[in-house]
């Protein structure tokens, strides 16, 4: 007692601490010395230092032997309680199928969710992982330094580099350990006299003593002899079925000339797992066969990526070394050329340096993640107010166990084990759905994961499982056990103050991420048909693209595609067929020009002839098109309306492209409406046309292209009404005879531009799916506690009924409360679901603007489904006959 | 043969028990150390120690005596088993050979 007669007790929380820890048997007597001493301790000491040293003797006593204590007999006694434990387990599963159905479906669909998920982060993660070498392997890129500031200027990375830098540097770094330069062009394959469109890669023959593909048939070596061709293993299997082709003969066509190759190798190319997917790999020397030799040797051109192995890991900030060996040979546009090296491991995810193949976007993996996350939160979260809700019919059990004696770690025990066996069931139901799923999986994600990568990842599920019982157990064991068995006979726990807060707030943590994701949804949807219903400038439709297979020498070339044309014309139902450098499978090809200030401006080009913006529907603002005898002049080009814009031209037709280098002056004949070339993520940069590259060959300063030389290597054609496949037929058929060696290769324009959004249209449904997980899992929870809550009012709605509600009445009486938690919901979910729509959709340079009725929809479509699930139970409940529920009192 | 060795502080809580013989708890033990020792332990440790003795078999317990102090908790009361009482005249009993051993050493007294 202190001096004001008020008795002085030790923290709470110092005995709570104990209270939790401390082993049953010992307690009692524990706490009570402990309270013993502080009495004493209060009387003697201060109150400050009574406390300190009650603090301190709990604090002693976290000990093994005061957690555990326990008398040995005991054990035998909790070994026939698991056992009876399981069969109470199984019998109330038994007697409430609802719940128990709903807890394990529930959590099921989530375990599916999250483990498909976490195979592909996996598969993700393992990208370019298996190069025994990959820690000092790199690839080399290209950018830009102010010379005078040393700043390094933004947006000019290049993952492609020029021809001649991997030898100038091999030949003056003694650490570099290997190199190989890395290519492709599209080649043709000659198999029994049919022609096949292939890409040809090619490397030199540092390549397989830097990656470690595995070889299935041939030597490490095989790209030493210049005659040497290495197969992946799929297209062994096309070309060789399933003989082994080593030593046996490939023709190939690259360019004009044909050249029979042998093959040395078969390799597996670990297509999904790999930065550098390969089919033919052929010596890069091969390069000269379609390359002019001042392409080969010139340091202004970079279209090819050149990989390095030093002898050890470098630190990445090596430009200075790279840079002396190359001195001022690179001039990267406006600023001094430097090389920088990018880890291997890095090239999969970083977008910043485009090489020859796009790089994954990191975002994927991690909004999966975040997806698979909340659809776990939300299953725990149901599983865990269920069982507490559930125990409305439970507390009574607990509650005559505890007064026959059955201590708290019994109880604990038992509730633990029950979450164990209902996440043992789920994960065995959601095994088999992951096993089901996984092929409709792997076509969403494009990605190759089979069963066996199931089977070696099962200790992740067993992970996944304790994990989830030892949250949910532990949190259900906390909050029924630590009930006063009078209290718990009194009444339903749940529906105590802080019960229900808690569960409303579960609730509305559902219902705000189910109003979120129906918006993303929404969202994406009008986005993606905003892009796909876009002017492009041109139409799009009844549009065939086919690659031409074009002689290298252009009066050649020209001389064929005539000819085609010719024949072409002559069924009515080809309306104009026009051929151009640049299709729409790659960027187009982009030049730049050097200004009297030294730095460089960038154009897009295309070489096209005079039928292509006729073919195209392109509209001429101004001027004229390529179509009379005086417009096509080698020297004459046409510009689109983004340049004119850009140098702010009065009269286009007056003007000249600025640039140092022009040995003649150029006519610009008109200026073409404004098309989609590129990207619909990009605005439309500027653009020159022209039918003969000599236009403005001569002021070229520096090119990154896909396609190179200027040629004309594809065709357009547009269909008039008619049968698409009779055409085609047609078009092949005259293929046929004009280029009897030559694939004929065609593809749809729309279905080419609709491809280039294939990743935005996959992520679609991945997130339409994953919404959908999430909202049924929601749903379900949902179910089961307005389940309950009905369940807990039979009486109250018996006497109303008694009393005249109609059932309507009972039924809105019973859902109100809901809808007014989807209301919160809504209004937690309507800024954050903006802000991250908007964020989403600044990646597109045309983008749609976020209308209202995308939230109000995200939040009817919750309100439906409430009213579905609320609604329902609660309309049930209304229809049940009083007399059924009041006469047991 | 753990069970037979006792650490200082074991014994000497053992040995209090048996002093204190059926009023022997958590705090009279730590009392008794301070009048009969003046010495300070604490309370926590005793416990610890209480219940180590108690599942080797030295001591047994059993609950009574519920005071207002204590919140109206009862008292775990140890006493000292019989397999305990031996293992302390089994220490006394080595001691005491030991002790013979010690050569009559008497330290410049001149009659030892």
């Amino acid at each position: 007692m202190d001096n004001d007669g008020k008795h002085i007790r030790p923290p709470v929380w110092a005995v709570n601490f104990l209270t939790w820890f401390c082993s049953d048997r010992l307690i009692e007597a524990t706490l009570g010395d402990l309270l013993e001493q502080f009495d004493e301790d209060v009387k003697t000491k201060s109150i400050r230092r009574a406390k300190l040293r009650f603090i301190w003797h709990v604090i002693r006593l976290f000990h093994p032997s005061i957690i555990t204590n326990r008398r040995k007999v005991t054990k035998f006694r909790t070994m026939g309680l698991y056992k009876s434990h399981i069969t109470v387990a199984f019998r109330s599963m038994k007697k409430y199928k609802f719940y128990a159905t709903v807890n394990i479906l529930g959590l099921a669909l989530a375990i599916s969710f999250v483990f498909l998920s976490y195979l592909f982060i996996q598969n993700e993660l393992s990208f370019d992982q298996f190069h025994s070498k990959k820690d000092r392997t790199y690839r080399l890129y290209g950018y830009a330094m102010d010379p005078d500031s040393r700043a390094i200027i933004d947006g000019d990375h290049n993952g492609c580099t020029p021809i001649p830098l991997a030898e100038d540097l091999a030949e003056h770094i003694p650490n570099l350990e290997y190199y190989t330069r890395l290519g492709s062009v599209g080649g043709t394959v000659l198999k029994n006299n049919i022609p096949y469109d292939e890409v040809i890669a090619m490397a030199d023959s540092g390549f397989f003593e830097m990656f470690d593909f595995p070889i299935v048939h041939g030597g490490k070596n095989a790209l030493g002899a210049p005659a040497s061709i290495v197969l992946s293993e799929q297209k062994a299997a096309k070309y060789f079925e399933m003989l082994n082709p080593v030593g046996q003969s490939l023709e190939l066509i690259l360019g004009d000339s044909a050249v029979t190759f042998l093959v040395a190798a078969v390799v597996d190319n670990k297509k999904n797992n790999s930065s550098l997917p390969f089919d033919f790999l052929i010596p890069f020397e091969r390069m000269k066969m379609v390359t002019s030799y001042e392409t080969y040797n010139s340091y202004d051109v970079s279209f090819t990526e050149t990989w390095v192995t030093f002898d050890e890991p470098q630190s990445l900030d090596v430009s200075d070394m790279l840079s002396k060996v190359i001195g001022d040979k690179m001039d990267v546009h406006s600023g001094k050329g430097m090389v920088g090296i990018q880890p291997l491991t890095d090239v999969h995810y970083d977008s910043q340096i485009q090489g020859m193949y796009p790089a994954a976007n990191p975002k994927k993996a991690w909004i999966l993640g975040g997806l698979s996350v909340i659809v776990l939160i939300i299953a725990l979260m149901n599983f865990v107010t269920l069982s507490i809700g559930h125990s409305l019919h439970r507390v009574k059990e607990i509650g005559l166990r505890k007064i026959f004696g059955g201590g708290r770690s019994s109880l604990k025990a038992q509730l633990m084990l029950e979450s164990l066996m209902i996440s043992i069931i789920s994960s065995v139901i959601s095994l088999a759905l992951t096993f089901y799923f996984l092929p409709a999986f792997n076509s969403l994600i494009e990605g190759a994961l089979d069963h066996a990568i199931l089977v070696s990842h099962l200790g992740f599920m067993v992970l996944l499982i304790f994990l989830i019982s030892a949250v949910t157990g532990m949190i259900q064991a906390f909050v029924l056990v630590s009930f006063k068995p009078i209290s718990v006979l009194k009444g339903p726990v749940l529906f105590t103050k802080k019960g229900s807060l808690a569960t409303q707030g579960v609730v509305v943590f559902q219902f705000t991420m189910a109003v979120l994701l129906v918006i993303g949804t929404l969202v994406i949807h009008q986005q993606m048909n905003f892009i796909q219903s876009k002017d492009l400038g041109f139409d799009q439709n009844r549009l065939i693209e086919i690659t031409l297979h074009t002689s290298e020498r252009p009066e050649l070339a020209k001389r064929s595609i005539q000819r085609y044309k010719t024949l072409i014309a002559e069924n009515p139902i080809i309306l104009s067929a026009g051929a151009s450098m640049n299709g729409f499978r790659e960027p187009w090809t982009q030049l730049s020009f050097k200004q009297d200030d030294e730095s460089l401006r960038d154009y897009f080009f295309n070489q096209v002839d005079e039928d292509y913006l006729k073919t195209m529907n392109m509209g001429i603002v101004l001027g004229e098109a390529f179509n009379t005898a005086g417009s096509i002049l080698p020297t004459n080009i046409i510009v689109n309306e983004s340049l004119v814009k850009k140098m702010g031209w009065e009269n286009p037709l007056d003007e000249q492209i600025p640039g140092q280098g022009f040995s003649r002056p150029h006519r610009i004949i008109g200026v073409v409406k404004d098309f989609h070339y590129g990207s619909l993520h990009e605005e439309i940069k500027p653009l020159i046309l022209a039918t003969d590259p000599v236009a403005i060959q001569s002021g070229i300063f520096g090119i990154s292209t896909y396609v190179w030389p200027p040629n004309l290597y594809t065709m357009v054609i547009r269909l008039g009404p008619g049968d698409l496949i009779d055409a085609v037929d047609y078009l092949e058929h005259s293929w046929e005879k004009t280029h009897p060696h030559k694939p004929f290769t065609f593809n749809f324009v729309d279905e080419m531009l609709a491809s280039k959004y294939a990743d935005e249209v996959r992520w679609r449904k991945v997130t339409n799916i994953a919404s959908a997980f999430a909202i049924i899992v929601a749903w379900l929870g949902l179910l089961g506690l307005s389940r309950l809550s009905v369940q807990r009012r039979v009486k109250e709605i018996g006497i109303r009924k008694v009393l005249g509600s109609s059932v309507f009445g009972i039924t809105q009486k019973l859902s109100t409360h809901y809808l007014m938690l989807v209301g919160i919901a809504s209004m937690l979910a309507w800024p954050i679901g903006w802000w991250m729509a908007n964020h989403w959709l600044d990646s597109f340079t045309y983008r749609i603007n976020i209308s209202a009725t995308v939230f109000g929809l995200s939040s009817l479509a919750v309100l439906l489904i409430t009213i579905c699930s609320v609604g329902f139970q609660g309309y049930k409940a209304a229809l049940a006959n009083p007399i059924d529920v009041l006469r047991t009192e | 043969m753990s069970k037979d060795q006792l650490g200082e502080f074991e014994e000497l809580i053992l040995t209090i028990v048996g002093v204190l013989d059926n009023a022997a708890y958590g705090n009279s033990i730590v009392k008794e150390i301070k009048t009969l020792l003046d010495r300070d332990v604490n309370l926590s440790a005793v416990h610890i120690t209480l219940y180590r003795l108690e599942d080797k078999g030295h001591v047994k317990s059993e609950m009574r005596g519920a005071t207002s102090s204590r919140g109206g908790r009862r008292k775990r009361y140890f006493k000292i088993t019989s397999s305990g009482l031996n293992l302390l005249y089994a220490l006394q009993e080595q001691r005491r050979r030991l002790w013979k051993l010690l050569p009559d050493l008497n330290f410049g007294s001149s009659n030892g």
